[in-house]
């Protein structure tokens, strides 16, 4: 009898001390508690079409701005005086809208129509319904205006500005796609949860529809925030994107993921390096992968940014003549130095990008101390442009974009 | 019998106030027992602690833009700041609120490291951030600049950084913590 006590007694003592459930585990049904994975195998990548682009064979020149963007055209960003934007993280268009995010200093969304004048700040800030805390993705389609919260959440508005619906998302991420079905494509920036440990998930209301490309290692979303980028005449209802520290560049369907480009690696990022932080954070220079950057396709460009040997690379295929340009940075000559990076969305054709005006204030300073006339006139015939845009810059004036073409 | 009473009553009065001063004011031995308690990042603490910023590093008045140097920021009991464009965001979103709910203008100063001026007086007015805030223009510490959390520290009048906290956006409650105890920080008079 003593002996049965004992038995049951070590067997309560086993089971309560082992739940039979590893932490990880745990951690990954609560992420995924309300959602359902769907049972879609895995997608297949097709890459028969893929371009290779060697960075060992290209020479390396600086983009002189006048000759490299053309047509160029200025948007002022203009609201009212209470409405203050720091700077512009993403863009997000359609022919007759224009969505700004300032991620970093105001921490909003801002609607303007094709002119540059103000419609209205998406939402507002709270964490009431139509509230949002921190947004870090925006996406405009035709209905809709959609940003992503820092707070793994996601909220929808009309083009009027009404609250549409908020819905977490198991993962966190840095951008987002609406496919035309209404279904949301986001890159994910999480690690640690099997079930979520793909680039990039696509969500349909409480399931998670698709997910494609297996993360390699733990440290690979630390440092990155792919963008997916779309262009709507060439790439209807699809996207394209990079692998985080890899060396192709995808396009992306509901249905389908097509490797568009290849970059030529004799030193890529390998596995082992995707598991260890800190050799990641240090080797990464001396290695070549694509870095991190929207990919930029319009009917004749596609724009991405190599990481080649310690040289950053913006590198542009010509479709039309296959021929390939690198560049190692700007010269501005038209902007006394308004012009600092490359653009950062394109739609049809035009690029745009967004300037530096905290440059562009402190060179009108500088010429307003000139008393020279003569070299003043002279100054304002060399680059009219920059003195029509002198009018409209004050210290806390709004970002101006430039659009252009790119040749 | 009057007079006694007044007495007595001063006394009392008297030796209250001094009661809730002591209650109020931490010994340095209690301080510095619960600052080591809640210390996140202790290897990192203790290496800027063994650091002396450079007394004589340039800073800007964000506002006035009236030069000076460190030295002339260190006043006894005064708490600085230090946030860069480096560091998390959300952290220093929530650490500038927290300073308006736990500190007076003059009991903290805020040091910023920030590529663009402009982005940080912007960033600044949309707070309503109207605490004492200074541009670093010389280097003022290669470790401090490498810090990715905004960082609290007192200063010794040789520029040794004390009372060091890593403030995080997922450890709030460890914030609330570190302000309350600032409350309690021996006063050096």
């Amino acid at each position: 009898m003593n002996k049965s006590y004992l038995i049951i007694l070590l067997t309560i003592l086993f089971t309560g001390c082992y739940s039979g459930v590893k932490d990880s585990e745990r951690l990954n049904s609560e992420r995924m508690k309300d959602f359902e994975l769907s049972t879609k195998g895995q997608i297949v990548v097709d890459n028969n079409a893929e371009i290779k682009i060697d960075p060992s064979q290209l020479d390396l020149n600086k983009a002189k701005t006048s000759k490299t963007f053309r047509k160029r055209r200025y948007l002022e960003l203009k609201t009212p005086n209470d409405v203050l934007i720091g700077g512009v993280s993403k863009i997000k268009t359609n022919d007759d809208l224009i969505l700004i995010l300032d991620e970093r200093i105001s921490k909003a969304a801002y609607l303007f129509n094709s002119l540059g004048e103000y419609l209205f700040t998406v939402g507002s800030k709270g964490g009431g319904p139509g509230e949002h805390d921190d947004p870090i993705a925006i996406e405009l389609t035709d209905s809709r205006i959609i940003l992503v919260d820092r707070q793994f959440t996601v909220h929808e508005y009309s083009l009027q500005n009404q609250f549409i619906s908020k819905q977490d998302i198991p993962f966190f991420s840095h951008s987002v796609f609406a496919f035309s079905n209404n279904s949301l494509a986001f890159s994910n920036n999480t690690t640690g949860y099997e079930d979520l440990s793909y680039q990039i998930i696509l969500i349909d209301g409480q399931e998670i529809s698709l997910r494609a490309l297996k993360n390699k290692g733990g440290a690979i979303s630390r440092y990155t925030s792919q963008q997916l980028s779309n262009n709507q005449e060439i790439h209807g209802d699809s996207f394209l994107f990079t692998e985080p520290w890899g060396t192709n560049i995808y396009q992306m369907s509901s249905s389908t993921i097509q490797s568009r480009y290849n970059i030529i690696s004799d030193n890529p990022i390998d596995e082992s390096l995707l598991n260890d932080d800190n050799r990641l954070a240090i080797e990464q220079y001396s290695r070549t992968f694509l870095y991190n950057w929207p990919i930029l396709e319009s009917e004749t460009l596609t724009m991405m940014r190599v990481l080649h040997r310690n040289k950053l690379m913006t590198v542009f295929h010509n479709k039309q003549t296959n021929e390939i340009k690198a560049y190692n940075g700007i010269s501005d000559d038209i902007l006394y130095g308004g012009i600092m990076d490359f653009p950062v969305y394109v739609n049809k054709n035009d690029y745009y990008i967004p300037l530096n005006v905290e440059q562009m204030y402190a060179a009108k300073q500088e010429i307003a101390a000139i008393k020279d006339e003569k070299l003043l006139s002279e100054l304002k015939e060399a680059r009219p442009e920059v003195f029509s845009l002198f009018d409209k810059i004050t210290e806390f004036s709004n970002p101006i974009l430039m659009i252009c073409e790119i040749y | 019998m009057r007079n006694l009473l007044i007495v007595l009553l001063l006394t009392v009065t008297l030796l209250s106030c001094n009661q809730s001063r002591y209650d109020q004011v931490y010994s340095e031995q209690k301080y510095n027992e619960s600052l080591n308690r809640m210390s996140q990042t202790d290897s990192l603490s203790y290496v800027f602690q063994n650091e002396y910023l450079s007394l004589d590093s340039k800073v800007i008045d964000v506002f006035s833009k009236d030069e000076w140097i460190i030295r002339d920021l260190i006043i006894p009991d005064r708490i600085f700041l230090y946030i860069s464009d480096i560091q998390c965001n959300t952290c220093i979103d929530q650490e500038l609120d927290m300073i308006k709910k736990f500190y007076k203008s003059g009991e903290i100063i805020l040091l910023c490291k920030y590529q663009s001026e402009r982005d940080l007086k912007l960033y600044l007015k949309l707070n309503k951030f109207e605490y004492p805030s200074y541009f670093i223009k010389s280097e003022v510490s290669s470790l401090m600049e490498r810090f990715t959390s905004p960082v609290y520290f007192r200063l010794s009048s040789e520029a040794k950084p004390t009372s060091v906290f890593f403030a995080s956006i997922s450890t709030p409650d460890k914030s609330i913590q570190y302000h309350t105890l600032q409350s309690n920080f021996p006063r050096s008079n």
